[in-house]
């Protein structure tokens, strides 16, 4: 027996020996293909680093993430996971917490393309000046920027990877069947104060500037069980009491009757967080209401669709086995062609230089772009200039997270000019400042659209960067 | 660092094991023990490793003190002892503790300052303090060597999370001890079960725990509130239980015997049964050092055990529910003293039961570390706020988590260890051929190394980290 002790002994030291050999010795990857992600690359080492505990921290990061075997080891942990998270006999469900991160910006088509114009000088942005100017120039440059986009889809963590600086928003994911949905929960003293950063926006652009509240719900508002839409999940109840909250000044949109009313057709993605555009158009329609605009028919637009859309939604769960579901039924995204001639722009800061073409909606994004949801207005940046040829002369601002993306396009039909903020981008750390009032001057602007979905309205994170655009 | 980690698994005991079997002498193993166990603190605390070593050099020389003045200043030396022991304790645990409550008492308002609490500093602390007592009472030799003691101390095994290790135990071991195969394969096997304790039930009943009890409170049904405490009650049970399991295991791996530290606590039938059976290094160092010299139930019983019961809370934690917690248990042993004859009348089923409820609340008073969290968790747990019985996410979240509850339940049990012990049984009897003996081992071994196998996936899973540009 003892000669069995021994060698089964054996056996185990030899495979912890080899393996952890294998992990030290081997060629590491850099980045996860099963993840969408750089892996994190070895620390360098510092005292200070060492001291303060963040190197041995990197350090057990990148060794996780570069450990030998890691994409088959997590194939088998999706397996466990079907353990671990019972789904239940025939149907599939799924229910976790998620610590939402990314709050210093969003994703965009350029990201790295920005950078390279930036730094290749005025050359570039000249090309990039006559690309805008030639006729038609919207489908060129789109042509052009995807083929960008294939090298810049891989993801550069150090724009959006969450940091310690960042407040995090907590909630729920779940999947029903095909459909996986988050869930926000009401913290009413935090919509308090979205309610007052809206008020405080439209103070600051003056008495001549209408200003807009557009809060839509999301998905789970209509398609989860009903624990988890109504109480402290209830969109509704959010939605109603910030806008009851806002000064009578603000015209608020009541984009959630009209979603409602429509919530039997395609208004939400299935396997992304955000709204597809058809839903994007029916508040679009609610919003003409309260601005009385005459909405767009949906008949008078041309459209067209991106097949096998698998978003973050479908992202976010897909180490649990319930994301197959997700996976065997992926979205389509379809998406409706601006009726008038636009051409846009992208800036970085309020001097409006360097100016890089995108289109408002890309028709030809390639494959390699996973996020088809970036055919809106290329995915988020700073500031987004869009002229139309509609000839009234008027300037909307349009204050908005992603969720803006897919509503944007329909506005293009009714100014002449559409500004767009992204308020993540101005006033914090490093990112260069931007006084809503005096950019709004400069621009022109007649209309303000705050558009919002119910996670921000209960952020404080995002809270604050709108509060910081009122000097 | 931890023992579930890769980088402990895969780098660090492979290198220690080939490294201390490298050479026969008990003096260069003693080495290499030391060695490791001080890079292996230095992995987690870079800085507060100065303070660990110090205090056992401290210790070592209080010990060195008392031994060389018996009868002529040892009792001054001893005092000194306990006063510099509880005194880094009180400093690195406590201070921000006092403070605030200083403040609070007296409307001061100093700066609370913010100390980090050094890994494992009650766990090393306490050995060594019962080091110096044992000393002064004559129980156990005064250790000459320093690297000895600090092994004693520091033995990575044991150092951050228990079990707390009796320097009378252990002295012989550290000039002699013997690692028999049969030994090294009992270790080894150990410590692939604390290891899946650890990994593969208390991660996973975390999560489940955090999901449901660290949200907006007002959004948690009466059945969420429940299975959140219940999921922490089996946590706090195979973290704790499993770190023993795997701190044990690696003792027998070096040559060491640890006493046990966890004998299925849930499965007692009185709070004085549970507390036998829970973390009881801890129980028998306040009842030795503590309760004892306090006067025992010889004088002032009830203030003893007020006294043993504060402490044993607040040792746990430098916040008020710990006390509460402790306090909570001297009620209920209170009770349960006086009303022995009336509770032997009530069926052992029952009794089981009534226990593990007030055991499962007190994890609740364990839990919330606000006092006003508190009150709103209870609060739900008995239907008075919340979101009503079973509403809120609970029924996706219950389903979810149905196969690690019976996991869960099974794994608390006594039915594992009468399994065990019936395989035992069964390949070592007088009857049992050569055969059934290396099938039994096989079978551990197959058993313990597809715990070890899944760990790894379930580590490297947990670093799964898809990339979002999330929220927006």
């Amino acid at each position: 027996m003892k000669k069995l002790y021994t060698c089964l002994l054996s056996v185990l030291l030899a495979g912890l020996v080899i393996l952890g050999a294998i992990s030290l010795a081997d060629k590491d990857k850099t980045v996860s293909l099963v993840e969408n992600r750089k892996l994190a690359s070895k620390p360098a080492f510092s005292w200070s680093a060492l001291f303060n505990g963040t190197y041995i921290r990197n350090l057990e990061t990148y060794y996780a993430d570069t450990f030998p075997f890691r994409d088959s080891l997590l194939t088998v942990n999706k397996k466990l996971n079907r353990f671990y998270y019972y789904s239940g006999g025939g149907s599939n469900y799924l229910a976790i917490s998620y610590n939402g991160g990314a709050e210093k910006g969003g994703e965009a088509l350029h990201t790295a393309e920005q950078a390279a114009s930036e730094a290749a000088g005025k050359e570039t942005t000249a090309a990039a000046a006559d690309g805008t100017t030639a006729s038609g120039a919207a489908e060129t440059t789109s042509a052009e920027t995807t083929t960008a986009a294939e090298t810049t889809a891989k993801p550069d963590p150090e724009i959006a990877l969450p940091g310690e600086d960042q407040a995090t928003a907590i909630g729920t994911i779940i999947v029903v069947g095909d459909n996986a949905m988050d869930i926000p929960t009401a913290t009413y003293s935090v919509i308090d104060k979205y309610a007052a950063a809206v008020d405080d926006l439209a103070k600051a652009m003056g008495s001549g500037v209408q200003t807009y509240s557009l809060v839509t719900p999301n998905s789970g508002e209509f398609y989860s069980p009903e624990s988890f839409h109504t109480g402290s999940h209830s969109q509704k109840d959010m939605i109603d009491y910030c806008y009851s909250k806002m000064d009578k000044s603000v015209k608020t949109v009541d984009a959630y009757a009209a979603l409602r009313e429509h919530a039997d057709e395609y208004i939400y993605f299935r396997t992304d967080h955000h709204w597809t555009a058809l839903g994007a158009y029916y508040a679009y329609t609610a919003f003409c209401k309260s601005a009385g605009l005459e909405a767009v028919p949906l008949a008078d637009f041309q459209t067209g669709t991106y097949d096998s859309f698998l978003g973050s939604m479908y992202t976010y769960t897909s180490g649990y086995a319930q994301s197959d579901a997700l996976k065997k039924h992926p979205d389509t995204l379809t998406y409706y062609l601006p009726t008038h001639e636009t051409h846009a722009k992208y800036y970085a800061d309020t001097t409006l230089t360097n100016g890089v073409p995108v289109s408002v909606v890309y028709t030809k994004l390639s494959d390699s772009v996973s996020n088809k949801y970036l055919c809106f207005i290329g995915g988020d940046t700073p500031i987004c200039i869009i002229d139309t040829d509609v000839g009234n002369g008027k300037t909307c601002m349009v204050l908005k997270e992603s969720y803006g993306n897919a509503f944007i396009p329909f506005l293009t039909s009714h100014y002449s000019k559409i500004v767009v903020v992204d308020p993540r981008e101005f006033n914090h750390g490093s990112k260069p400042s931007l006084d809503i009032a005096a950019f709004g001057k400069s621009q022109g602007v007649n209309d303000l659209i705050v558009i919002n979905y119910p996670f921000m309205i209960n952020n404080t994170s995002y809270i604050d960067w709108l509060e910081r655009l009122v000097k | 660092m931890v023992f579930s980690s890769l980088t402990f698994l895969y780098c660090f005991l492979p290198v220690c094991i080939l490294l201390y079997f490298a050479g026969r002498t008990v003096n260069y193993k003693n080495w290499v023990l030391v060695v490791a166990s001080v890079i292996f603190y230095a992995w987690g605390e870079p800085v507060y490793v100065i303070l660990l070593v110090m205090s056992a050099w401290l210790n070592y020389a209080f010990g060195r003190m008392i031994g060389g003045c018996r009868g002529n200043g040892d009792k001054k030396w001893m005092t000194i002892a306990v006063i510099v022991n509880l005194g880094l304790l009180a400093i690195f645990k406590y201070t921000g503790f006092l403070v605030t409550n200083l403040n609070h008492i007296a409307g001061l308002s100093l700066p609370v300052p913010k100390i980090e609490l050094p890994i494992g500093i009650s766990f090393y602390t306490f050995q060594a303090l019962s080091y110096v007592i044992d000393v002064y009472r004559g129980e156990v030799g005064v250790q000459k060597s320093y690297r000895n003691f600090l092994l004693y101390v520091a033995l990575f095994p044991q150092l951050i999370a228990g079990p707390i290790v009796r320097y009378s135990e252990i002295e012989p071991q550290l000039a002699r001890r013997k690692s028999t195969p049969e030994g090294m394969y009992y270790g080894a096997m150990r410590f692939c079960v604390g290891l899946g304790k650890k990994v593969l039930i208390a991660n996973y009943t975390g999560k489940i725990a955090n999901q449901l009890l660290d949200g907006e409170l007002g959004s948690l049904s009466t059945v969420g509130a429940w299975l959140g405490i219940l999921m922490f009650t089996f946590e706090i049970y195979f973290d704790f239980s499993g770190y023993s399991d795997m701190a044990i295991g690696l003792g027998r791996l070096f040559g060491f015997h640890y006493s046990e530290n966890f004998n299925l606590p849930y499965i007692s039938k009185s709070i004085t049964e549970f507390w036998r059976r829970w973390h009881i290094s801890l129980s028998s160092f306040f009842r030795d050092y503590v309760y004892i010299p306090l006067g025992g139930n010889r004088k002032h019983q009830f203030l003893n055990l007020f006294i043993v019961w504060g402490l044993t809370g607040l040792w746990h934690g430098a916040s008020w529910n710990f006390v509460l917690w402790g306090l909570y248990f001297f009620v209920l042993l209170w009770i349960e003293k006086h009303t022995k004859r009336q509770l032997r009348r009530v069926p052992r089923f029952a009794r089981h039961l009534l226990t593990m409820f007030f055991v499962v609340i007190g994890w609740a008073l364990f839990y919330c570390t606000s006092l006003s969290r508190l009150g709103q968790t209870l609060g739900v747990m008995f239907g008075f706020r919340g979101s009503g019985f079973a509403g809120g996410q609970i029924g996706i979240t219950l389903l979810n988590s149905i196969p690690l509850l019976v996991v869960c339940i099974l794994g608390s049990s006594a039915v594992p260890r009468i399994v065990g012990l019936a395989l035992a049984a069964w390949s070592s009897g007088e009857s049992a051929t050569q055969g059934r003996r290396v099938a039994y081992a096989l079978l551990v071994f197959a058993f313990d190394a597809a715990i070890l196998f899944f760990a790894t996936v379930s580590l490297i899973g947990s670093s799964y980290n898809p990339f979002l540009y999330f929220r927006f």
